[in-house]
């Protein structure tokens, strides 16, 4: 027997100990059990094992395994037969034994587990009693519990008849030494930790539950990172700067004039707060929200098969009406049903290519993580990332498949092609093959846990409640990562939806209490978003503080958070934001024949690309065709055209008076800033140059102005910082 | 367990049967262990079979191997608790099952060796690898229960596990081949 072999006849053995063992397994080892004598006798050696650590353990089965009739007969010859009974081995109790580890001390805690009960079945999170975890690398412990020896035995001996009652020993817990936040913020300076702590191994303090106590704590949180790293964050954002970005952020677009004047006027202390709560109550942050995800689900492309706009009005509800995250994602995984459904375009879009592309857009977009290289091998650096969690997910998928039929349509009085999303009745497990070309099969399986074949609920029903077993389960983490990211720039991980071991986090601690948080909330989305935009990170400037700081995430490194980092607008949001610069009303956004228009605006941007991911490709990216469309595209045009832009034509007329206020209201209006002293100045006197121009040619000085004023406005709405969120 | 024992046999079971029942149920259970796979269906099936056992005590002939006749009776249940969780998918083919049972028997003179060979072993761990496998063993316990009980992730426990599992494999088997008892 090759020792390639017996290596995995051995592992193969260890997971049928443990349960862990697939049919694959079973397969693999019967095979070499039936055909390698060798084989046969080291499996048989080690179940053996096995079984006898087991059977002295247990003590059990030695002595309840005579009925009770007999149980007074062998009474009769008892004493002869105490001597026969299985002798339980000597056990030696095993001393206490203290192993600490040579670290800092701080934040000692003891937790006193009493009764086993507490121990064996899931403990609830309880503030303030939480199990803490252990941030142990292999190998090492710190201490382990005592094992008084059970008294089963002697009971056993005195009455056979009784079953000796399962007596579980108590098991106290020695004091555990964890490594305080500092010290895990502090190491590895801004180079990402060689060996990354799994996230569900980070110590989770109690969690608050009022929102004032979490946004302190995200503050709390960042502000200790910061230090650690020797970081200061800068000032705070001035109003205009923070207006523009709050509304960019909540509702999709920037202020209009007169909203953005209102908030500058404001003299109350708490507007930022008041302004927050306003935008998370209005339809247009459901609205973002669902273009949002609804991008994430199932692209921008305009798709044959699906109905976008389905998907994108029940992703709207859901968020207006503050539905559970949850929900949504069950939803989602569950849905069955014609593209009239919401929900049911996701997986109608993906569902080709025997569902890899749902699979592999499943995961990285509600897991946040990036399984689609799993697909033909293992994972080059996640260990224990094979081929098979690739395949277990899919497998998931493989009852379900998309019914196409004509059917008629009395209202349009024709015949359309239907498709329609269904659950088959019957299922078989999924098959891949390996790199080596042998066929293996996958049985659906997430998490560890495996679907009960006999089950009478679907398969993706069942796997939507799976999703969502843990304590702190990934797809609420990928959430609150995403939407970090959408406020801040950056997640807590980068790449934002590869989350794994291989990827460094720059706050776990932060990540994992604010998913604690969010999962105790009940999946609360705006609360989330409340926490975030009311931290005080969210009110920093952008701007580059003077001396030059070590806060670097373009550079790859971890952020910090120290400054708000500068977004590029979205496809969805430039447009928006132009028309509202030309004079629209924000209402007017919401209707259907802007979304339409919308629509048709962003098709020039994205195709789709036939890819195993369903893919797209984008020029919205800065370069030129953005870039000429902002410069003579018909949006713009509109904008400077005071026709059909109401602001700009009372700008125009003079409302305001002198060159210099009428800029400032463009400003306004375009960035929802005043000008400085200097570019006031500049600005000015441009504008003074070119009316000196056009007179020159005998253009009326009236109109001389007004296209001065035009040319101005189109300077500001094709300026970088009109297509950036800072 | 699920049957009565009702049909008992009325007949007094001798000394001697008791005997040879207390002594074979280790062997027994390590038979039926090796087929199946599973601690717990093991144990479930032991259970079965000590029932039918019982039911049969005047069946058997005193002179005769009690192991063998009680092995026949084990293999019996094990097809039947195979039969009724044959959509279970750890389920061995008959074949697995005959010739794993045969090994079992070939081995089994070894077994008293074993046993104290693998006690030895088990003194020959390092303190904190033999408290590890105490509290893996202890009933009612998971190799998943005692990752959460530990606080380690479960990769790491069952790492450790397979290590020291595997340490004893190999101590058991020098101990047998060296010790050859004339």
């Amino acid at each position: 027997m090759k020792p390639s072999e017996r290596q995995h006849l051995l592992r193969i053995v260890e997971a049928l100990c443990e349960g862990l063992a697939t049919s694959d397994d079973v397969a693999r080892l019967e095979a070499l059990v039936l055909t390698d004598q060798e084989a046969r006798r080291l499996y048989v050696e080690a179940m053996d094992l096995h079984g006898e650590l087991f059977w002295d353990a247990a003590g059990a089965g030695s002595t309840d395994s005579i009925p009770t009739a007999y149980a007074e007969i062998a009474q009769m010859g008892s004493r002869q037969i105490k001597s026969s009974l299985p002798q339980r081995p000597a056990e030696k109790v095993p001393s206490f034994k203290r192993n600490w580890k040579a670290i800092a001390t701080l934040a000692v805690a003891t937790v006193l587990l009493i009764g086993v009960i507490a121990v064996w079945s899931k403990p609830a999170v309880v503030p303030g009693e939480q199990t803490i975890a252990v941030n142990d690398p292999e190998g090492t412990d710190a201490g382990r519990p005592a094992i008084p020896s059970p008294k089963t035995m002697e009971e056993a001996d005195s009455s056979v008849a009784a079953t000796p009652p399962v007596r579980l020993p108590e098991i106290t817990l020695p004091s555990v030494s964890t490594p305080s936040a500092e010290e895990r913020g502090g190491q590895g300076k801004m180079k990402p930790v060689v060996e990354p702590t799994p996230l569900a191994n980070v110590e989770v303090k109690p969690v608050p539950t009022t929102d004032k106590d979490l946004i302190q704590l995200i503050n709390d949180e960042i502000r200790q990172t910061q230090m650690a790293h020797e970081v200061q964050p800068v000032a705070r954002a001035a109003d205009a700067e923070w207006v523009r970005r709050v509304y960019l952020d909540l509702a999709g677009r920037i202020p209009t004039l007169s909203e953005t004047e209102t908030f500058l006027k404001d003299s109350g202390r708490d507007k930022r707060t008041v302004l927050v709560e306003t935008l998370l109550a209005s339809p247009a942050f459901a609205h973002q929200q669902a273009t949002i995800w609804t991008n994430l689900l199932v692209g921008r492309t305009r798709n044959q098969e699906i109905r976008r706009e389905e998907l994108l009005s029940w992703l709207a509800r859901q968020f207006r009406e503050n539905r559970p995250w949850r929900e949504t994602v069950e939803e989602l995984v569950a849905a069955v049903g014609t593209p009239d459904n919401g929900p049911a375009n996701f997986l109608l879009a993906h569902l080709n290519n025997q569902a890899v592309p749902a699979t592999a857009i499943a995961s990285r977009i509600l897991l946040c993580q990036q399984l689609q290289c799993v697909q033909c091998h293992q994972h080059p650096t996640v260990k224990g990332w094979e081929q098979s969690e690739f395949w277990e997910l899919n497998a998931f998928f493989q009852q379900t498949r998309i019914k196409e039929s004509m059917q008629f349509d009395p209202k349009l009085n024709k015949t359309n092609h239907v498709r329609e999303l269904v659950n088959n009745h019957q299922f078989g497990p999924t098959y891949y093959e390996t790199l080596k070309g042998v066929m293996q099969v996958a049985y659906p399986r997430y998490g560890g846990i495996e679907v009960m074949v006999e089950q009478k609920m679907p398969l993706r029903d069942q796997l939507a409640d799976l999703l969502f077993t843990d304590d702190r389960p990934q797809t609420a983490r990928a959430f609150v990562n995403r939407t970090w990211a959408q406020f801040y720039g950056y997640g807590f991980t980068t790449p934002l939806d590869d989350m794994g071991p291989q990827t460094p986090v720059s706050h776990p601690e932060l990540l994992e209490q604010l998913t604690t948080a969010f999962v105790n909330s009940n999946y609360d989305v705006k609360r989330l978003v409340r926490w975030i935009c009311l931290s005080e990170t969210y009110h920093l400037t952008s701007q580059f503080p003077k001396k030059g700081n070590a806060d670097l995430p373009e550079q790859g490194e971890l952020p910090l958070f120290s400054r708000m980092y500068v977004k590029p607008l979205t496809a969805e949001q430039l447009y928006d934001s132009l028309v509202i610069a030309a004079g629209g009303s924000a209402d007017s956004l919401l209707s259907r024949s802007a979304m339409t228009n919308r629509e048709q605006w962003l098709s020039q941007f994205y195709t789709a690309v036939e890819t195993e991911e369903n893919s797209e490709e984008t020029t919205f990216d800065g370069t030129l065709p953005q870039t000429l469309v902002m410069m003579n595209g018909q949006l713009v045009q509109n904008a400077i055209d005071p026709s059909k832009n109401q602001v700009l034509e009372e700008i125009l007329k003079g409302r305001g008076g002198a060159e210099s206020e009428r800029i400032r209201q463009l400003s306004l209006a375009a960035l929802s800033r005043y000008p400085s002293s200097t570019e006031l100045t500049e600005i000015r006197d441009a504008l003074r140059w070119s009316v000196k121009q056009r007179v020159e040619r005998n253009v009326p000085v009236q109109i001389a102005l007004a296209e001065g004023l035009k040319d101005v406005y189109w300077a500001y709405l094709n300026s970088s910082e009109f297509a950036l969120n800072h | 367990m699920s049957s009565s024992v009702g049909n008992l046999s009325s007949r007094v079971p001798s000394d001697e049967f008791v005997q040879l029942f207390t002594r074979s149920q280790r062997t027994l259970y390590l038979f039926i262990l090796a087929q199946v796979g599973d601690v717990h269906s093991a144990e479930e099936i032991l259970q079965e079979t000590n029932l039918v056992i019982w039911s049969k005590v005047e069946q058997f002939q005193p002179e005769t191997s009690f192991l063998s006749w009680a092995r026949q009776i084990a293999k019996y249940e094990v097809l039947k608790h195979r039969q009724r969780f044959r959509r279970d998918k750890l389920t061995f083919s008959e074949e697995f099952l005959s010739v794993v049972a045969d090994e079992v028997v070939q081995q089994a003179g070894e077994q008293e060796r074993r046993r104290d060979a693998l006690q030895q072993c088990l003194e020959k761990l390092q303190q904190s690898d033999r408290e590890l496998i105490q509290q893996r063993y202890q009933p009612g316990l998971s190799g998943k229960d005692l990752a959460e009980h530990l606080g380690r992730p479960a990769n790491s426990v069952y790492q450790s596990l397979g290590r020291v599992r595997k340490a004893l494999l190999e101590c058991v088997h020098r101990q047998l081949s060296t010790n050859v008892t004339p």
